[in-house]
């Protein structure tokens, strides 16, 4: 049974649809890959899977509850950081927990113990002009995880970052979500990016926004060092390209 | 490091500067090259402070009470009103432009005015210096306020923030800069204008002080009570200043390392 899903999803501004007819899963521990071209409409999907916006139709469900156009039930990670300038690092990782009533010292103590999984350490009184983008990004994800139910849904987390750190980021992401059993929806305009991190990929195309094509990668996690080169990469990647059609 | 050195030479030659004003001003007074009655020397207007220094302390006292009782007012009242106009698009597209506009009327023009409705006590002196801080700090809120980032808004509500947390986690501290830069403007008006109220009438008060030296053609005094209002202004400011820094660390320069 999926934990989180979305059904028949439609969305309109001002009269013109933006997604039609969206529909998709994930199940306990997966990493979903959402690929499409820019303003196909990615960000308004995960803004409504997030419940900061309501569908015209359709419904999000998590563990077959309706949360649709509820906020604060999984985590949401923006298109920027937003991290938060006043804040310290320790501040603006916990503070999902204290909008949710937490106690500040317990939030800041729940959120110590994850610092340094998440490559923190020693940042907890840094402000966020003082981290290094990677660092940044890291922090950020480490809010996302205390705002949901370890269900997280992710836009274009690694897009800002140069290569090395990107995939640094990936190989620690996919280590940190197998220890911690995140499920995540992840954005991304990079097939490669999405065939080395996930499960399945759906793709996205038109206009209004559809779900094409949708795409599973056997291989295991984290991928062989030659899964750039192997036959099954090279094939879901013909596949993505037509899909495109590009 | 080297802003920091800056900042120390700088300093070094504004007192210089101002040492040799003051040398040269003593100068054209030993000389007598201007009537020691209309230019009294640096020293005596010293001599003349240090005379009046137990009655000029209490008239400092009643207007810094005046100032800090209309300035707290007008703080108070500023954020109330920012806060309404920044949860009420009707209230701010409809206050917003009168605010800007009575931001250019000259408020101490007001004073006079208020004397006449109020009499002689401290309440036309309140009202004025709650007049001149109320704009700039409510504008410098609202401001604050409005540039809030909207995606931090749809971050802070996908974490189910409610509108008091969004205000107290993202709207508040991001106006603090802006608050802070209209409180400054502020300070400096809330002495003077109690001051200035005070020319116009009343029994006591560093205003009232200046009126009576003024008739009396006592030009020392007249300076060294300009001097000592325009050092309170300069403190205040200081003051205000520094609980800036304290209020917003994060805007201190650095990596860091050095705090
Ligand atoms: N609040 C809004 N009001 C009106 N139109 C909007 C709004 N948000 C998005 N759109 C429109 O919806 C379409 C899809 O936008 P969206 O941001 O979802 O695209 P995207 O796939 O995330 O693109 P990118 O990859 O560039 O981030 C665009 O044409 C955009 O102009
Ligand atoms: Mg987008």
């Amino acid at each position: 049974m999926s934990l989180f899903r979305c059904e028949q999803v439609n969305k309109s501004y001002q009269g013109q649809p933006v997604i039609r007819d969206i529909t998709l899963t994930l199940a306990q521990g997966e990493l979903v890959g959402l690929l499409g071209a820019s303003g196909v409409g990615k960000t308004t999907l995960m803004s409504i899977l997030a419940g900061v916006d309501r569908p015209d139709s359709g419904r999000v469900l998590l563990k077959g509850e309706d949360i649709t156009g509820v906020a604060g039930r999984v985590g949401y990670m923006l298109q920027k950081d937003l991290l938060l300038p006043f804040k310290t690092t320790l501040d603006n990782v916990s503070l999902p927990l204290i909008l949710k009533g937490m106690k500040k010292s317990k939030a800041r103590e729940q959120a110590t113990e994850l610092m340094e999984r998440f490559g923190l350490s020693g940042s907890e009184n840094k402000y966020p002009h003082q981290l290094s983008g990677g660092m940044r990004q890291r922090a950020a994800l480490l809010r996302t995880h205390f705002s949901g139910n370890r269900v997280i849904l992710l836009d274009e987390p690694f897009s800002a970052l140069d290569a090395l750190t990107k995939s640094e980021l990936h190989r620690w992401y996919l280590d940190v979500s197998a220890q911690m059993g995140l499920t995540t929806l992840f954005i991304t305009h990079d097939m490669d990016e999405a065939l080395t991190l996930s499960d399945r990929i759906y793709v996205m195309t038109g206009i209004p926004g559809e779900i094409q094509t949708q795409l599973a990668i056997s291989a295991p996690r984290p991928r062989p060092a030659d899964f750039a080169v192997s036959q099954e990469f090279l094939q879901a990647k013909r596949q993505l390209l037509d899909a495109i059609g590009r | 490091m080297i802003k920091k050195f800056q900042n120390i030479k700088s300093k070094a030659s504004s007192l210089s500067l101002l040492l040799m004003l003051l040398a040269v001003w003593q100068l054209v007074c030993s000389l007598e090259l201007v009537p020691p009655f209309l230019l009294p020397s640096p020293v005596s207007v010293v001599r003349a402070f240090a005379a009046d220094f137990v009655p000029i302390m209490g008239h400092a006292v009643v207007s810094l009470t005046e100032a800090f009782a209309g300035l707290s007012l007008g703080v108070a009242g500023a954020f109330m009103l920012a806060v309404l106009m920044d949860r009420s698009n009707y209230l701010y597209r409809a206050l917003y432009p009168i605010m800007l506009i009575t931001q250019t009327v000259p408020t101490v023009a007001l004073a006079p005015l208020l004397v006449l409705w109020m009499g002689y006590g401290a309440a036309p002196k309140i009202v004025l210096v709650f007049l001149v801080c109320f704009f700039p700090v409510a504008v410098g809120l609202l401001d604050g306020f409005r540039e809030a980032d909207p995606d931090a808004i749809v971050l802070l509500r996908s974490m189910g923030a409610r509108e008091s947390q969004i205000f107290l986690h993202l709207k508040l501290p991001g106006a603090l800069p802006r608050l802070f830069s209209g409180l400054r403007i502020a300070v400096s008006y809330a002495i003077v204008g109690a001051v200035i109220a005070e020319w116009l009438g009343g029994s006591s008060g560093l205003g009232v002080y200046m009126t009576r030296v003024r008739k009396s053609y006592a030009f020392d005094k007249m300076f060294a009570i300009i001097f000592f209002v325009s050092g309170l202004s300069i403190l205040l400011m200081r003051l205000t200043a520094w609980l800036e820094k304290k209020m917003t660390p994060w805007a201190r320069q650095g990596d860091g390392k050095e705090s």
